[in-house]
């Protein structure tokens, strides 16, 4: 072959492997920018949803602490002023003084109690004591014994202790639920189960009318903002757990949070 | 296997490549967005003139291969420009496209007009580097509007990629053809051959762009 040929064919052939490669980088540019964009996205969403559930950790810490000064507010103030009067009134029902006092004694009873019933409730100290089982359980059976709702309690697997400040969220939610049960669903009869294994399963049962539980969220969402759904969402979300809702109308419905029990 | 054998093998593979295209777009015709129907029509269209080519080459010993070939030059820069055209990616820039495509229109039916005995290497040219260009602003406007989809995914990704990958090998081819027919007469079937193996190629990479469409059609549904 000449030697021209030979120049030409060997020219052309990197001219052409030059353009295949410069069409073959941008391709390869265009991709990689793609992924790159894509991950900066990606840890800017992740950094936003991190930095919405520490605001939304440090909102329900402060709730917490909030709820724990008024619990020992009421529990050691007017607690104790109650107590005080009350036993400054015995000497006077115990002389004989009349209905009246009967019922003025009868009525501190109550409102001492009531009291305590509030600030066991702001701050369940059988949670801190105890642990979460025992203060569900404990819950239960002071809505049982109060009987407003008949309420069956039972617990599988072998507890495992969590983080407190994780407890006291699955607390709070276990708490809404039974408290909407008992405001909401004109049930007769509710079920608490605590399922432990790699994760803890509550689920709550009731005999009740059921809801739409999508449509019921909308509704809050666009005329009022309701605050049972949305705080035990809220705090679903910050455990890193997951909410099912089902309910078979007119049976009843069933809440099942599954909870990591590892932070 | 002698030259002349691979010379019809690269032109079956690359009619071929044609023909799958038409294939795939025809059988999900209903699913294709406009800019995808518009690489159904350029397939057709390459088809037919292959099919001429093919005939001209068998019943009239290539004496018409040339003319079809400069023929089919302007019809193709037509219907590749309108893959663009209709891409909603491209719907702002529509008027700048059908202004350039009107004056690439009237340069290369000239330039087809005046010179039909021999590949015509300007036309050639004119139309890889129109190719060129429409790939690279298709991927500027791509990475400046990007999707959250991946984009492997897109089929007009994978169409583009095809566009830009075979016009820049054949720019060159292009550019020496005059030289390459003046000079080096019984080997231009050679890079012949390369060209069309690449086409091949560029086929193969549009089937798998039309593929995808389909998933995603099929994965909106």
């Amino acid at each position: 072959m000449e030697p021209a040929r030979v120049d030409f064919i060997i020219m052309f052939s990197i001219a052409t492997a030059v353009m295949l490669l410069l069409a073959f980088s941008i391709i390869l540019f265009v991709i990689f920018y793609q992924k790159r964009i894509l991950s900066e996205q990606l840890k800017r969403q992740v950094m936003e949803v991190e930095y919405q559930q520490k605001m939304l950790q440090a909102a329900l810490e402060s709730q917490e602490k909030e709820r724990s000064r008024l619990a020992s507010d009421l529990h050691d103030s007017v607690g104790a002023m109650l107590s005080t009067i009350r036993l400054t009134l015995h000497p006077l029902v115990k002389a004989g003084n009349g209905d009246t006092l009967d019922q003025t004694k009868q009525l501190l009873d109550e409102t001492i109690e009531t009291v305590r019933r509030i600030s066991r409730d702001l701050l369940p100290t059988s949670l801190e004591k105890f642990g979460l089982s025992h203060a569900i359980k404990e819950m239960c059976e002071r809505i049982q014994l109060s009987g407003i709702i008949e309420v069956k309690i039972s617990e599988t697997g072998t507890p495992i202790e969590m983080d407190k400040k994780r407890e006291v969220l699955i607390y709070r939610i276990a708490q809404e639920m039974i408290s909407n049960t008992i405001r909401h669903s004109k049930a007769n009869w509710m079920h608490v189960q605590l399922v432990w294994s790699d994760t803890l399963q509550l689920v709550i049962q009731d005999n009740g009318e059921g809801f739409a539980y999508k449509g019921f969220k909308e509704k809050q969402t666009n005329y009022k903002p309701g605050l049972g759904l949305y705080n035990i969402e809220t705090r679903v979300s910050l455990l890193g757990a997951n909410l099912e809702y089902n309910t078979v109308f007119p049976q009843g419905s069933q809440f099942t949070v599954k909870i990591p029990t590892a932070a | 296997m002698s030259l002349t054998d691979f010379n019809l093998l690269a032109a079956y593979a690359q009619w071929a490549g044609s023909f799958f295209i038409i294939l795939l777009c025809a059988y999900n015709w209903r699913l294709l967005s406009s800019d995808l129907k518009a690489v159904g029509v350029y397939a057709a269209l390459s088809f037919f003139f292959q099919l001429l080519q093919f005939v001209s080459f068998i019943f009239l010993k290539s004496k018409f291969n040339n003319p079809v070939a400069n023929v089919y030059s302007p019809i193709e820069v037509m219907s590749l420009l309108a893959i663009y055209f209709f891409s909603p990616k491209l719907q702002k820039y529509r008027l700048l496209l059908g202004m350039v495509s009107t004056a690439l229109l009237v340069f290369l039916t000239w330039t087809a007009i005046t010179h039909t005995r021999t590949i015509n290497a300007t036309s050639e040219t004119v139309r890889d580097l129109t190719m060129i260009v429409g790939s690279l602003t298709y991927f500027l406007l791509l990475m400046k509007d990007l999707s959250e989809e991946n984009i492997m995914e897109m089929p007009m990704f994978w169409i583009n990629s095809s566009i830009l990958f075979f016009f820049s090998c054949t720019f060159i081819l292009s550019l020496s053809m005059g030289y390459i027919q003046e000079v080096l007469r019984e080997d231009f079937v050679i890079f012949w051959i390369f060209r069309n193996f690449l086409r091949f190629g560029f086929c193969i990479v549009i089937c798998i762009g039309i593929w995808k469409a389909r998933k995603l059609t099929h994965q909106i549904k």
